[in-house]
């Protein structure tokens, strides 16, 4: 068995690490370079500590020690933990690997042997380098060096073990989620409105009127603790700690092994059954019996047709949708954070117009920002295009169907938007956020026109047919730096407007923003009528 | 440009902003406030021989609970205090929250086993009045007989 265990480790390792030939000199030359780097990254973690102790003035004791020990290792279990599930029931290797004549058992062991050693090689390059700036900066004695190596042995096994159970239970809900797009959607919106709440409750506490330099000492104070109760209550690391600064080290060291047997046999009655009825569930081609019930619906007209594709694509594909108005979906958030921030400062007159002026770059780089779907809409069609194009109909309707979906969703986003930002910040002033709700909502219909035009003039069908990907697609990039140019232009008219003629300054914001509108949608049809017959795969 | 460009940008200028406001955008602080009358720490459990506050820390300051907070008060409410503090124990360190007037000590695991005493003093250097504090680790069987 450790035989078969050993070459399934090396045969794991061979494909994902670098090979020399045996007596090379690149190996020497390699253990140099990864030498230096240790030094490097220790002098660097020493600076930092300086920084953290004598700058920011967060005291650097044991339980600083056991905090970045939590730490690390948190953030050591959930690396892990999205690794080694795709590593144990996604990765392509099981393909090949389950059928060599070698136990599901140790299949398991042996992916589990391979990440202990990537989180070793890991700890050696990050905590070692911590631990031993931490020991320079508290004059450590030898017994603190000395209990490092046992330690950087010891944590990758704890988080690899942690994370290899939490995978059964990450593995059941991404299968289930991955079959349920409504229900992911849900989720996703459901966990958007909680940070909303969450910052919201956060962004209450800062006591008004805010001075920046009061904030500050309190955010530093809030932050030291939380780094002393996470370290208070840090369980197995606190025993880590404990042994670090030789405090009740036979003690603490049984605790540690008495928790490592702990999670070695919750892995081995736990993990290792179930590994095998997971894996062969979780593959791409898992076939599953799926009853459909399609009812056809006659259109009434070919826009409406087109439209309901739209709608349809978005309900089946929800997080694709998501995804692309990420950034529009965190507004609310953004708004509300900046302003209240903003409204909580004794402002004079002059802050009051820098409010204004401020608020119309930002929410217009972010509504801007977000029409990535609108400038790609046209080459997301593929090669499917084509087969739309033989049909004998006026097919450029496509475009407005498009078109009227990305107008009707991102402006829904900033109506919730708006609504939840006058609600949660009431004294901001209510005719300003009118204002600028209708300037945005002109400038977003203005941005969406000029993107789709730009995937109408130039579409990237072929690419997109053979990669099926958007990544430095040429359009969304000019969309973006577009849409960041008119910010730039309507934050320059926002200054004029509302620090030279403040009495007409919304009148003319909001006129520039119409005639951009209007300008882009003539353009837009012109443009559509003439070059829409010319798009070719 | 890119997504990630834009958010950079976002970030970049949402933080501007605020400092934007914060230089140009607010009024001057009223720094004509009243001096103080009084500094004292206001949670204490009495005094010694020598007339000093003392506070035992024991059932406070555990190995799982490093952390003491002192409050202290001066009047009237809106005087303008310039507040020094000072700690006798070198590694103990503290952190000072000038709007609450709160004084956060951070004991060290080795301070908590050796049950260090320390003296912290605060001071407003506008008017050189002072008042400070004892902090120990009371042995059982010691008791303060409060003033009557």
């Amino acid at each position: 068995m450790l035989e078969r265990l050993r070459l399934l480790v090396l045969l794991q390792l061979n494909n994902k690490s670098k090979r020399f030939d045996k007596m090379s000199k690149r190996i020497y030359a390699s253990i140099a370079i990864q030498a230096v780097i240790l030094v490097l990254v220790s002098v660097i973690m020493t600076l930092a500590i300086h920084i953290i102790k004598n700058i920011f003035y967060i005291p650097v004791n044991e339980y600083f020690a056991i905090f970045i020990l939590v730490l690390t290792q948190s953030i050591s279990i959930i690396a892990s933990l999205l690794g080694l599930t795709t590593d144990l029931y996604h990765s392509k290797d099981n393909q090949i690997l389950f059928p060599l004549p070698v136990k599901n058992d140790e299949i398991f062991l042996s992916k589990m042997i391979v990440y202990y050693i990537y989180e070793l090689i890991k700890n050696l390059f990050i905590l070692v380098p911590i631990l031993i700036a931490l020991g320079f900066h508290q004059n450590a004695n030898f017994t603190y060096y000395f209990h490092i190596i046992p330690i950087t042995i010891i944590l990758p096994f704890i988080s690899v073990s942690i994370a290899t159970l939490l995978t059964i239970p990450f593995v059941l809900i991404k299968n289930y989620l991955r079959n349920h797009s409504l229900v992911t959607a849900i989720l996703t919106i459901l966990v958007f409105v909680g940070i909303f709440f969450f910052i919201y409750w956060i962004v209450g506490q800062i006591p008004i009127p805010i001075r920046l330099v009061q904030l500050y000492n309190r955010f530093i104070i809030a932050l030291t603790l939380f780094m002393q109760d996470v370290a208070s209550v840090g369980s197995i690391y606190s025993f880590v700690g404990y042994v670090l600064y030789s405090v009740d080290i036979w003690i603490n060291y049984l605790w540690i092994i008495l928790i490592i047997i702990g999670l070695g046999l919750a892995n081995y009655f736990i993990a290792k059954p179930l590994y095998f009825k997971l894996t062969s569930s979780s593959q791409e081609n898992t076939i599953k019996k799926v009853k459909e019930h399609h009812k056809m619906k006659e259109s009434k007209s070919l826009f409406l047709t087109f439209f309901r594709k739209e709608l349809i694509i978005a309900k089946r594909s929800p997080n694709e949708l998501i995804n692309n108005y990420s950034l529009l979906l965190m507004l609310p958030i953004i708004m509300y954070v900046l302003n209240y921030i903003y409204m909580g400062m004794n402002r004079s007159s002059m802050g009051n117009d820098l409010v204004l002026i401020l608020n119309v770059l930002i929410v217009s780089l972010i509504v801007t920002g977000s029409n990535t779907a609108s400038a790609s809409a046209i080459t997301t069609e593929g090669f499917e295009f084509i087969l739309l194009k033989t049909a004998p109909y006026d097919t450029s309707k496509i475009a407005w169907a498009k078109l009227t979906f990305n107008f009707l969703f991102t402006t829904l986003v900033i109506i919730i938007s708006f609504m939840l930002f006058s609600i949660a910040l009431p004294v901001y002033p209510i005719e300003d956020i009118y204002m600028l709700f209708i300037f945005i909502i002109l400038v977003n219909t203005g941005h969406i026109l000029w993107s789709l035009q730009l995937d109408v003039l130039n579409p990237k069908l072929a690419d997109y047919a053979t990669s099926g990907s958007l990544s430095d697609h040429q359009n969304v990039k000019k969309s973006l730096s577009i849409g960041l140019m008119i910010s730039l232009i309507f934050t320059v008219l926002a200054i004029v407007s509302f620090i030279l003629i403040r009495d007409l300054g919304w009148i003319l914001m909001i006129s520039a923003a119409l005639i951009f509108a209007v300008n882009r949608f003539i353009s837009f049809k012109t443009y559509l009528k003439a070059y829409f017959i010319d798009i070719e795969y | 440009m890119t997504k990630k460009g834009i958010i950079f940008i976002i970030f970049v200028a949402s933080i501007i902003s605020i400092m934007l406001i914060a230089v140009w955008g607010t009024l001057p602080e009223n720094t004509n406030a009243a001096a103080i009358d009084y500094l004292e720490f206001i949670e204490y459990d009495g005094y010694n021989e020598d007339e000093e506050k003392v506070k035992d820390v024991k059932d406070i300051v555990s190995e799982t609970s490093p952390n003491l907070l002192l409050k202290y008060n001066y009047g009237p409410d809106d005087a303008y205090a310039e507040i020094v503090i000072s700690l006798t124990h070198s590694g103990i360190t503290y952190q000072h929250d000038s709007i609450s007037k709160e004084i956060y000590i951070y004991y060290t695991l080795d301070a908590i086993q050796k049950e260090e005493i320390i003296i912290v003093s605060i001071k407003d250097q506008r008017t050189q009045k002072q008042d400070m504090i004892i902090l120990w680790f009371q042995p059982p069987g010691v008791i303060i007989v409060p003033d009557l």
